[in-house]
């Protein structure tokens, strides 16, 4: 066909300049969509705890006793869908794209960004009836302590590490990461800037929410320089020390739990927490969603979760803090096992908290991690 | 139907029916994503790390630090070598299924393609149960009496895997360009007195260049953005530009940052096509392959 034969309507160019005014107009209003409000709401916490639908909880995968589900789907009559995601970068982008969860599984580090984007809705603790479960701290914690409350505790822990016995001796730092030559290639590290930088930033002395460039910048050289001993740079945990790859593995404590337990290697695995430099802690709350479809069952859901029997299933699941009364009892009880993850009084007050990336400091970090990992 | 004189308007209206759904599809699924990703790149983010209109060239700026060009480097040998081992894999399939499998030479095709009804990401994590330190290999050197080998975390097994995931889209063309070669021109080769080094040097590769190119391109482009596979066999090393512009998006909430480095890339795949497409004009006719 000659180009003087293709109808003038078809012509490359006027093809190509209407295609490119199309791409132009759909971009503008993408960039424009604001459905899930841009301020932080400030409308009264009103939710009433009631099946008004079924439940999709945005989560992490396999983060929740199977049971605490499945009991609840059957007293309530709902069913809960679980929307898996894999980091809490994606979990932000998602909800901020204003898909309709219900549940959020937020983390305390992307809390403050998460109200003042708006995409919670507010809710009261007294509509709860196991509302008085709530450990003090979270009543009015750091990242949620506005004039209406967008989250309930669901698990927490210490980042730390977990290593095998018959290769390494702890010794409560992150030195540990770099100063076994013997395991080199077997260590790991997770893919998660907040916690590797992080950890590299607690060895050298420095602060863990540092935005500071020169210590950031240091911190990032250290972690170049133990490339040469890492195996991978990673957060599938269970697969690396379940397949043998990994041998000393910067963890979070549900993975290391589970290897501890279930692994072919659980006999020669312990979790070390870094308390000569500093034991990052950070605790994973339940949110609603701010087009969340069924609000009423994900305040149920939150009711159900806080109450002694599932947080204490939840706790003896993942091996992980409630940060509730009957679950961080449970807790205590179930850790008696494992002396490592025992955690003295007033906890959550005293810990070493991931405070919000946001602004200068997000970009700080973004581009000395993206050093790191193209190094 | 209607006579051939009964109109080119006619004619025209069918062209435009025909072409309209094929050209809407494009537009809303490539060119309007595409079109997005260069006004991102722009752009700024807000708190929640949601793209927002902007004209600032800082996104650019950061991509030109010297830290990612020494990936965009690493990622260039590795599709360089991925592509010419696939090339030299692919040929050997696409030419046995072409001149000597008969009618089996479909079949054989076929066989190539087939793994390609499971998910890629699914078989590159098959690969590194397969390859682990603990995994299916080393058990088994390990009954056989000898010392394990460390399989992943290496360049070698980056380009394996990559070798791997993209060698039919090697064979394809390839096959297809074989299987067009009329034989008479290998026999005229060899009735020259050419030997069959001289004959698949002066003859077979020439006349099938246009599929050698195709295939090169097509499996080229594609490993330049992939990510999986360095995340999955590769080490702490290995990283590919495809990983850097990924983390951007599901891990580190840096959209516009992320687009700049796509677009980037873009326009460097653009330019390799470009290049490719100026060397080729006027060549490959049969008059200047057969001397």
């Amino acid at each position: 066909m000659s180009p003087d034969s293709v109808p003038p309507l078809l012509r490359r160019r006027s093809v190509l300049s209407g295609l490119a005014g199309l791409a132009g107009i759909t971009a503008l209003s993408g960039c424009g969509d604001d459905s899930t409000g841009g301020s932080p709401q400030s409308g009264k916490a009103t939710i009433t705890p009631e099946a008004d639908g079924d439940l999709n909880w945005f989560t992490w995968e396999d983060y929740v006793e199977p049971s605490v589900v499945s009991d609840f789907e059957k007293k309530y009559g709902v069913k809960v869908k679980i929307s898996p995601y894999d980091s809490n970068d994606s979990m932000l982008q998602k909800l901020a794209a204003g898909v309709p969860y219900d549940l959020v599984t937020n983390n305390s580090a992307y809390m403050p960004q998460s109200i003042q984007g708006g995409l919670l809705m507010p809710f009261s603790l007294d509509a709860l009836d196991n509302g008085g479960e709530v450990a003090t701290y979270f009543r009015r914690p750091a990242y949620d302590n506005g004039a209406n409350l967008y989250s309930v505790p669901y698990s927490g822990g210490p980042t730390g590490i977990v290593y095998r016995t018959d290769k390494m001796s702890p010794t409560q730092s992150w030195s540990d990461l770099w100063d076994n030559d013997e395991a080199a290639g077997h260590v790991f590290v997770l893919d998660y800037q907040p916690d590797t930088i992080g950890a590299s930033l607690l060895r050298g002395g420095g602060d863990l929410n540092s935005s500071d460039p020169d210590e950031v910048g240091a911190a990032v050289d250290s972690l170049i320089a133990l490339k040469s001993k890492l195996g991978g740079i990673s957060n599938d945990t269970r697969t690396n020390v379940g397949n043998g790859d990994a041998w000393i593995h910067h963890a979070w404590v549900p993975d290391a739990f589970y290897l501890m337990k279930e692994s072919k290697y659980a006999d020669q695995l312990d979790f070390e927490v870094t308390s000569e430099d500093g034991v990052p802690f950070g605790m994973d709350l339940l949110s609603i969603g701010a087009n969340a479809k069924a609000p009423g069952t994900a305040m149920l859901f939150m009711d159900w979760i806080l109450s002694p029997e599932m947080s204490a299933r939840n706790v003896t699941y993942t091996g992980q803090l409630a940060g509730t009364k009957g679950g961080d009892a449970a807790y205590d009880e179930v850790m008696k096992d494992f002396p490592a993850l025992m955690v003295p009084e007033n906890y959550y007050e005293n810990a070493l908290w991931r405070e919000a990336a946001t602004g200068s400091r997000k970009d700080l970090w973004t581009q000395q991690w993206n050093r790191f990992k193209a190094a | 139907m209607e006579p051939i004189q009964g109109g080119l308007a006619s004619s025209r209206r069918q062209w435009t029916a025909l072409l309209l759904p094929g050209s809407v599809t494009l537009a809303a699924l490539f060119l309007v994503p595409l079109g997005m990703l260069v006004v991102y790149s722009f752009g700024t983010t807000d708190i929640v790390g949601r793209p927002q209109l902007g004209l600032t060239l800082d996104n650019y700026r950061l991509v030109f630090q010297g830290y990612n060009a020494s990936v965009v480097v690493r990622t260039v040998e590795y599709a360089l070598v991925a592509t010419a081992c696939c090339l030299v894999l692919g040929y050997a399939v696409a030419y046995t299924a072409a001149r000597f499998a008969g009618r089996w030479g479909g079949a054989i095709v076929g066989l190539v393609t087939v793994s390609w009804l499971v998910d890629y990401l699914v078989r590159i994590y098959a690969w590194k149960q397969l390859l682990s330190d603990g995994g299916f290999v080393n058990q088994t050197l390990d009954r056989l009496g000898l010392a394990p080998v460390s399989l992943t975390g290496t360049s070698l097994a980056v380009v394996a895997g990559l070798v791997y995931g993209y060698l039919p889209l090697m064979v394809l063309p390839l096959y297809a360009s074989l299987k067009d070669l009329d034989p008479s021109v290998i026999d005229a080769g060899k009735d020259l007195f050419g030997n069959p080094r001289q004959t698949f040097l002066h003859v077979t590769l020439p006349a099938t260049r246009q599929g050698v190119i195709g295939g090169c391109l097509l499996v080229f482009l594609p490993v330049l953005g992939d990510f999986a596979t360095a995340q999955f066999l590769g080490g702490p090393s290995n990283t590919m530009i495809g990983n850097i512009i990924s983390d951007q998006f599901v891990a580190s909430g840096s959209q516009t940052f992320g687009s700049a480095l796509a677009v980037t890339l873009i326009v460097l795949l653009v330019l390799c096509v470009a290049i490719t497409a100026v060397a080729q004009r006027g060549r490959g006719r049969v008059t200047e392959v057969l001397p």
